[in-house]
């Protein structure tokens, strides 16, 4: 891992377009400003660990009766 | 072709009724092929099933996040599209994986990563969305739908 030590205010560049500057440090919290491209795909890490989790618990689903989860949409969408 | 499944005992299904997934699913990235099976035979229903071909265990209940999200926005980028080889205006699918739990009426979509389906190619990919807006855990009931005491099965 490349490891780069920055100040407020000072930026990294990767690629020409994307640039990541330190906004602030308060205690253990770092903000960051990002300015790339618009179609630059930019996620917190974590939302990977709670999609796997969620895809686990989709998956582990309890037993249910499927013609009692359709009668409850169809009254919803009544509504 | 025959298909051993927990859920539905053996099934037998034509080759065309499999959806690709190439990457898989999050968490299950070996997980490349699934078919879809009505959520319930006997009653018209906004899920359905999603079966993996692979194992006989795996099947999630899926739904359109449009019935419970109207203006529910997924914009993909032309390489998105590229990945479900989608052709720039070709209309797809867009599906939400839901988790059922022991209290059935509090009953959640996935609506920060989901499904789309290419239904002509037959292939799919669970995307994640940058937006912040929604939810891993999004309740398909109201409140007022929901209860303490649903009885579990």
């Amino acid at each position: 891992m490349l490891v780069l030590t920055r100040k407020i205010g000072e930026s990294i560049k990767i690629n020409e377009d994307v640039k990541i500057t330190v906004i602030d440090v308060k205690g253990k919290n770092i903000r960051l400003g990002i300015e790339a491209p618009r179609e630059t795909k930019i996620y917190r890490e974590e939302v990977f660990l709670r999609i796997k989790e969620e895809n686990q618990s989709a998956a582990t689903s309890h037993q249910f009766d499927p013609s009692k989860v359709s009668q409850l949409m169809k009254d919803k969408i009544k509504k | 072709m025959k298909l051993e499944t927990t859920r539905f005992g053996n099934i037998d299904i034509e080759e065309k009724e499999i959806i690709e997934f190439p990457d898989g699913l999050y968490g299950f990235e070996k997980e490349t092929r699934f078919t879809f099976l009505p959520f319930n035979p006997d009653v018209e229903s906004p899920m359905e099933w999603m079966q993996s071909v692979k194992s006989p265990h795996l099947a999630f209940v899926i739904t359109d996040p449009h019935l419970y999200v109207p203006d529910y926005k997924l914009k993909l980028l032309a390489e998105d599209k590229n990945k479900v080889k989608l052709d720039s205006d070709e209309p797809f699918l867009t599906r939400s994986i839901v988790t059922i739990p022991e209290n059935y009426t509090e009953m959640t979509a996935n609506l920060v990563a989901p499904l789309v389906i290419n239904s002509n190619q037959r292939i799919g990919k669970q995307f994640v969305l940058t937006s912040m807006e929604y939810d891993t855990r999004h309740f398909l009931l109201p409140e007022e739908m929901r209860t303490t005491t649903a009885t579990p099965h």
